[in-house]
C-alpha cells in the first residue's frame, strides 16, 4: 500500500516549487522527493522480502471504479518486473534533475532563470508521474491516462527548453525543408508530437476496442475477439513507434537533438521503453498467439534497427545524434530478446532494458555537460578533452566502453544472454547464423562509432587550448552513482535476478 | 391550468426578473449594475430552486412543451452557467463598459429565457419564439460594443444570417403543417411522402447548423467572435449551442423521428462528420486568436450532436458529461481572454507570448481548460471524447470513431500551441502585466475544479443527475 505513495510524492514536489521562490528549494525540492520515492520502493522490496524469497507473486489495487458499464476502474498491479521498471524510472528521473542543476539560458536575468528552473522541474515531475502510474497500471484506461500524462509535458519540454541546430539543407526538397525550418526546436516538438499522438491514439483505438469486445477494462479480464488481428497491428504499429523501431523512428534523432538534455535523458531512459512496456504488458500476454505468428516481422525489424541505427550512428557530427542512434540500434537487441520465446532471451530483454537505460542515461548526460563546458556538440569541433577536462573524460570513456558491452558492465550479461536466446530460438541452421552476427555486427559497430568518438573529442591533442573546465560535484555524484550501479550488475547480476525470480517466464509464448 | 403554471414557474420567475431589472433601472441609476446583479442571481437562484422540485415528464400547453429528466438538467446546467458569465459581464474596469453593463445584463438574462423556452420546445412556434427571443438579444450584445462601426459588421452578418435560419425554420413548418395539419415537431409521413419529410427536416436541421456553427453555415462565427465585446463571448460560445443541441438530441432520440424520417443518421452523420474535420483542418490555419478560437467550437458542436442518434437512455449521462466539460471549458477560457485589454482584431495567438510570467493564474487556468478542451485524461474533456468513441464504435463500427480521433488528433496542435506559447519566452507585443479582482479568481477556480473533478471521476454526473 505504502508504495502507492510513489505516484503522490512528485505532486508535493510540483506544489512547493510552484510556491517556493528559492532557488535552493527549486533545484533540490524534487531530487529529494524522487530519493524518498526510491526509498519507499527499497523498503517495499525489504519489507516483502522480493529479493530473497520467491513467496511475492504480485499486489493488486482498485481504488474505485470510474465507469461501471465498461469495468474502468482506478487500478494498480505491481509484480516483478514492474518493481524492476519503477527502479529504472527514478534512477532515469534523478539522472534527469542532476542534468537541470546546471541549467541557464543565454541573456536571461536571474528571475526568469529561477521560472524557467521551475518550470523544467514541474514537468520532469508530471512525466514522472505518468512513467509511474504506466509501469504499474492493471487496467487500460489506466494505462491510457498515465501514457498521456507522460506525453504532453515532453511536447512542452523541448518547444520551450529545446536547442535550435544549424541544420544545412540540400538537394531536390531544399524548399519544402526550409518551409518546415528543419533543426529548429519547433521543428523537433511537433515531429515528436506528431508521431506521438499519432501512436497514442493508434493505441488508444486498440485499447478501446480490446476493452469493449472483452466487455472489461481489466488487463486480468481480457480476452481477445475477432477482429484481434487488427489490433494487433494498431497496437505493434502504436508501440513501436514509441520504441523507434524502424522504419517508425525518424522523430527519434530530431527529438534527441532538439531536446534539453534532461529530456533526452529522460526519453532514451525511459519514454523510449512504453513500447516495450506495452509488449510486456498488453501484446505478449494478451495476445499470446498472434504476437507469436508475427514475431519474425517483428524479429526482422529489430534487426534492421540494430544495423541501421549503428551505421548512421558512424556518420553523424553531432554527439547527440550518435548517442540517439546508439539508443535507436540497442533498443533492436530488446525486441528480438523478447521474441525469441525462451527463457534465456527473455530474461536477457529485461535485463537489457535496465542496462540499457542507465548506460544511456549517463551517455547523454555526459554529452550534455560537455555541451555545457564547451558550448558545442560537433565532434569536429572537439578535442584534446582528456588534457582539459580529465574526469568528464574518463566517465565518457567508461560510457563508451559500457554501450559496446564491456565485460564486467552491464551491457554486457544482456548481450550476452540474448545472443543465447536467439541461438536457442534458431538453433543451429543457416538463418541462426545469420540472426547471430546480426548482434553481432552490431557490437563491432557500436565499437567502432564510440572509439571514434572517444579519439577524435578525447585523445586528440590540441595544443591551442588552453582552459582548465571540468565538471562540478554534483555532476560527478550522480555519474559515479550511475557507473557503480552499471558495474554492479556486469559484476552481480544475481541481484536483478533475485527480484525478477521467475517472473520473467510469463512472457514466454506458449 | 395549475400544471402548466407548475411547469412553467422556473420560465415564469426569469420572466419576472426581467420585469424587476426594467423597474429597477428607472428607480436606481446609481447603482445599477450591483442592484441589477445581485436581482439576477437571486431570480436565477429561485429558478434552480423551481426546477429541482419539478419531477418526472409531462407534455403541456397542447403538447407544445415538455419537462422530463434532460431537459431539467440541461436547464440547472445553462442557468449555473449563466450566473458565471453574468459575474464576468458586470466586472469589468473598462469606463465604457460600465456604462452599458445593465443593458447588457438585462440583454443576457432575456436570451437565457429564450434559452430555456428553447429547450423544451416541441411544437415550431414555441420553438421559433424561443429562438428569436435567445438570438435577437445576442444581435444587440454584438452592435452594442465600445467598438463602434467593426462591432456593428459583426452584429449585422449575425444578424443577416439569423434572419436566414429563421426563414429556414418557418420554411421546415410550412412543409411540416402540409404534412401533418399541426405544428408540432413530428415530422410524421404517414399522410405523405417520404420526400417531403426529409426535405422539412433538412431545412430544420440547417437552421440548427447555423445557430451551432456547424460547417456548412459555420462562417458567421470568426467575424462574430472577432468583432462581438470579449466579456460576451463567455455566453455566446456556450449557451445558445447547448440549448439548440440539446433540443436536437431530445428531438431525434426520444420522438420517434427515427420511424419517420429516412436517411435521417446518415444526414446527421455527414454533418457532424465533416465538421469534425474540416473544421479542426480550419482551425489550424488560422492565426488570430478569436477566430482560432471560434473555430475550434466546430469540431465540438460536430461532436455533440453524434449523441441524437444514440439511444438517449443509455447515453444520458454521458451527454451530461459531455456538455458540462464543454460549458465550464469555455466559460474559463474565454472569460479569462476577456481580461485582456488588446484589440481583437489584431489578438494573435503569438501574443500570448510570457503570459506565465505575467499572471500565473489565468495562464494556470487557460490552460487546464484547454487541455480539457483538448481532451486530456484526468480532465473532464477526456471523459466526453471516450464516452462518445465508445458509444459510436458499439453501434456503427470501426469507421466513425476513426474520423473523430483523426479529428481529436488536429484538434492536439491547436489547443497544444495555445500553451507553447503561455509558457515561452516573452516577445515585444505580448500583453502588459495585470491582475483579476478576488471573486473572479474564485469563481474561476470552482469551475477548473468542476472540470478536474469530473476528469478524476464521471461517475459525478451520474450521480448527481439523480436528484
Amino acid at each position: 500500500m505504502i508504495l502507492f505513495f510513489i505516484l503522490l510524492l512528485p505532486l508535493v514536489s510540483i506544489v512547493t516549487l510552484s510556491i517556493s521562490k528559492n532557488i535552493n528549494v527549486i533545484k533540490f525540492n524534487p531530487i529529494i522527493t524522487m530519493g524518498i520515492s526510491l526509498g519507499i520502493i527499497i523498503y517495499f522490496i525489504f519489507a516483502q522480502q522480493i529479493a530473497s524469497n520467491g513467496n511475492f507473486d504480485n499486489l493488486y489495487i482498485n481504488f474505485y471504479t470510474l465507469i461501471p458499464a465498461f469495468d474502468v476502474n482506478m487500478s494498480f498491479n505491481i509484480d516483478r518486473i514492474s518493481i524492476l521498471l519503477l527502479i529504472l524510472s527514478h534512477l532515469t528521473i534523478i539522472t534527469a534533475f542532476f542534468s537541470t542543476l546546471n541549467f541557464k539560458l543565454i541573456s536571461d536575468t536571474y528571475e526568469q532563470n529561477l521560472i524557467r528552473h521551475k518550470q523544467i522541474n514541474i514537468l520532469i515531475s508530471l512525466i514522472s508521474i505518468g512513467i509511474n502510474g504506466l509501469i504499474i497500471s492493471n487496467n487500460l484506461f489506466v494505462f491510457f491516462l498515465f501514457y498521456e500524462i507522460a506525453a504532453i509535458p515532453i511536447f512542452l519540454m523541448i518547444s520551450t527548453f529545446g536547442y535550435n541546430l544549424k541544420r544545412e539543407v540540400s538537394g531536390p526538397f531544399t524548399a519544402i525543408l526550409k518551409f518546415f525550418n528543419v533543426g529548429s526546436k519547433e521543428y523537433g516538438s511537433y515531429k515528436i508530437t506528431i508521431y506521438l499522438f499519432v501512436a497514442s491514439i493508434l493505441i488508444f483505438f486498440g485499447l478501446a476496442i480490446l476493452g469493449i469486445s472483452s466487455g472489461s477494462f481489466e488487463i486480468s479480464n481480457i480476452t481477445t475477439g475477432n477482429n484481434s488481428v487488427f489490433v494487433f497491428w494498431l497496437l505493434l504499429i502504436g508501440f513501436g513507434t514509441h520504441s523507434a523501431l524502424w522504419p517508425l523512428h525518424t522523430w527519434a534523432p530530431d527529438g534527441h537533438g532538439t531536446a534539453p538534455t534532461a529530456g533526452s535523458i529522460i526519453f532514451a531512459g525511459i519514454l523510449m521503453k512504453i513500447g516495450v512496456i506495452g509488449f510486456i504488458k498488453i501484446l505478449i500476454p494478451i495476445m499470446n498467439e498472434i504476437t507469436f505468428n508475427y514475431s519474425n516481422v517483428i524479429i526482422f525489424l529489430a534487426s534492421v534497427n540494430i544495423v541501421y541505427g549503428a551505421f548512421t550512428a558512424l556518420r553523424q557530427n553531432d554527439l547527440k545524434y550518435v548517442a540517439a542512434y546508439a539508443s535507436l540500434s540497442h533498443i533492436g537487441y530488446i525486441f528480438i530478446a523478447l521474441m525469441t520465446s525462451n527463457e534465456t532471451g527473455i530474461n536477457g530483454a529485461i535485463f537489457q532494458i535496465i542496462s540499457h537505460g542507465l548506460i544511456i542515461c549517463l551517455l547523454f548526460f555526459t554529452v550534455g555537460v560537455i555541451y555545457r563546458i564547451k558550448k558545442t556538440r560537433m565532434i569536429s569541433e572537439l578535442s584534446s578533452m582528456l588534457d582539459y577536462s580529465p574526469i568528464l573524460s574518463y566517465f565518457f570513456i567508461f560510457t563508451a566502453f559500457a554501450s559496446i558491452g564491456f565485460p564486467l558492465t552491464s551491457g554486457f550479461v544482456s548481450e550476452f544472454m540474448i545472443i543465447n536466446g536467439i541461438y536457442k530460438y534458431f538453433e543451429f541452421s543457416k538463418l541462426g547464423i545469420l540472426m547471430i552476427s546480426i548482434p553481432i555486427l552490431g557490437i563491432l559497430l557500436t565499437t567502432i562509432y564510440m572509439f571514434r568518438v572517444v579519439k577524435d573529442c578525447i585523445f586528440t591533442l590540441n595544443s591551442n587550448l588552453n582552459e582548465f573546465f571540468d565538471m562540478d560535484n554534483y555532476e560527478i555524484i550522480i555519474c559515479f552513482i550511475l557507473c557503480i550501479l552499471i558495474l554492479f550488475i556486469g559484476i552481480y547480476p544475481n541481484f536483478i535476478q533475485s527480484i525478477l525470480f521467475d517472473s520473467y517466464k510469463g512472457l514466454v509464448m506458449k | 391550468m395549475e400544471n402548466i403554471i407548475n411547469s412553467l414557474l422556473p420560465e415564469i420567475s426569469i420572466a419576472i426578473t426581467l420585469f424587476l431589472i426594467l423597474i429597477n433601472s428607472l428607480i436606481d441609476h446609481k447603482h445599477f449594475s450591483k442592484s441589477n446583479s445581485m436581482l439576477i442571481i437571486f431570480g436565477i437562484f429561485i429558478s434552480i430552486f423551481f426546477l429541482l422540485n419539478q419531477s418526472g415528464s409531462i407534455y403541456y400547453m397542447n403538447e407544445a412543451l415538455v419537462n422530463n429528466e434532460f431537459t431539467k438538467a440541461v436547464k440547472i446546467l445553462i442557468l449555473a452557467s449563466s450566473l458565471v458569465s453574468i459575474c464576468f459581464i458586470s466586472k469589468k474596469n473598462d469606463e465604457l463598459y460600465s456604462k452599458i453593463v445593465g443593458e447588457y445584463s438585462l440583454l443576457l438574462v432575456m436570451s437565457m429565457l429564450g434559452a430555456l423556452i428553447t429547450i423544451s420546445a416541441r411544437e415550431f412556434f414555441t420553438l421559433i419564439l424561443g429562438l428569436e427571443l435567445m438570438s435577437i438579444p445576442i444581435y444587440l450584445m454584438t452592435a452594442m460594443g465600445p467598438k463602434g462601426n467593426i462591432a456593428v459588421e459583426g452584429a449585422t452578418k449575425l444578424f443577416f444570417f439569423g434572419t436566414l435560419s429563421t426563414v429556414l425554420i418557418i420554411f421546415a413548418a410550412v412543409l411540416n403543417f402540409g404534412m401533418t395539419n399541426s405544428t408540432l415537431i413530428s415530422f410524421d409521413n404517414s399522410l405523405s411522402s417520404d420526400v417531403l419529410s426529409i426535405l422539412s427536416f433538412f431545412f430544420f436541421f440547417l437552421s440548427i447548423c447555423f445557430k451551432t456553427g456547424l460547417i456548412p453555415m459555420h462562417f458567421w462565427l470568426s467575424d462574430t467572435y472577432q468583432s462581438a465585446p470579449s466579456n460576451i463571448l463567455p455566453y455566446l460560445s456556450t449557451i445558445p449551442k447547448i440549448a439548440v443541441i440539446s433540443l436536437l438530441i431530445s428531438l431525434v432520440s426520444t420522438e420517434n423521428l427515427y420511424n419517420n424520417i429516412p436517411y435521417i443518421k446518415n444526414i446527421i452523420i455527414i454533418f457532424s462528420l465533416s465538421s469534425i474535420i474540416y473544421g479542426s483542418i480550419l482551425t489550424l490555419k488560422q492565426k488570430n486568436l478569436f477566430r482560432l478560437l471560434a473555430y475550434s467550437g466546430i469540431p465540438h458542436a460536430g461532436m455533440m450532436i453524434l449523441f441524437s442518434i444514440l439511444n438517449m437512455q443509455i447515453s444520458y449521462s454521458f451527454i451530461l458529461i459531455y456538455f458540462t466539460f464543454y460549458i465550464f471549458s469555455n466559460l474559463c477560457l474565454y472569460s479569462s481572454i476577456s481580461n485582456f485589454n488588446k484589440n481583437q482584431f489584431e489578438f494573435y495567438v503569438e501574443d500570448l507570448k510570457g503570459l506565465y510570467k505575467d499572471s500565473p493564474f489565468l495562464s494556470i487556468i487557460i490552460t487546464i481548460s484547454v487541455l480539457s478542451l483538448a481532451g486530456v485524461p484526468l480532465t473532464a474533456g477526456f471523459w466526453g471524447k471516450f464516452n462518445i468513441v465508445i458509444l459510436i464504435y458499439q453501434e456503427y463500427g470501426i469507421f466513425y470513431p476513426s474520423i473523430i480521433l483523426a479529428g481529436a488528433a488536429i484538434g492536439f496542435f491547436y489547443y497544444l500551441k495555445l500553451i507553447r506559447f503561455i509558457f515561452s519566452d516573452k516577445n515585444i507585443n505580448s500583453l502588459d502585466k495585470f491582475d483579476i479582482e478576488l471573486e473572479q479568481k474564485l469563481i474561476l477556480s470552482v469551475c477548473i475544479a468542476i472540470i478536474l473533478l469530473i476528469g478524476l471521476n464521471p461517475n459525478l454526473i451520474d450521480i448527481l443527475s439523480r436528484f
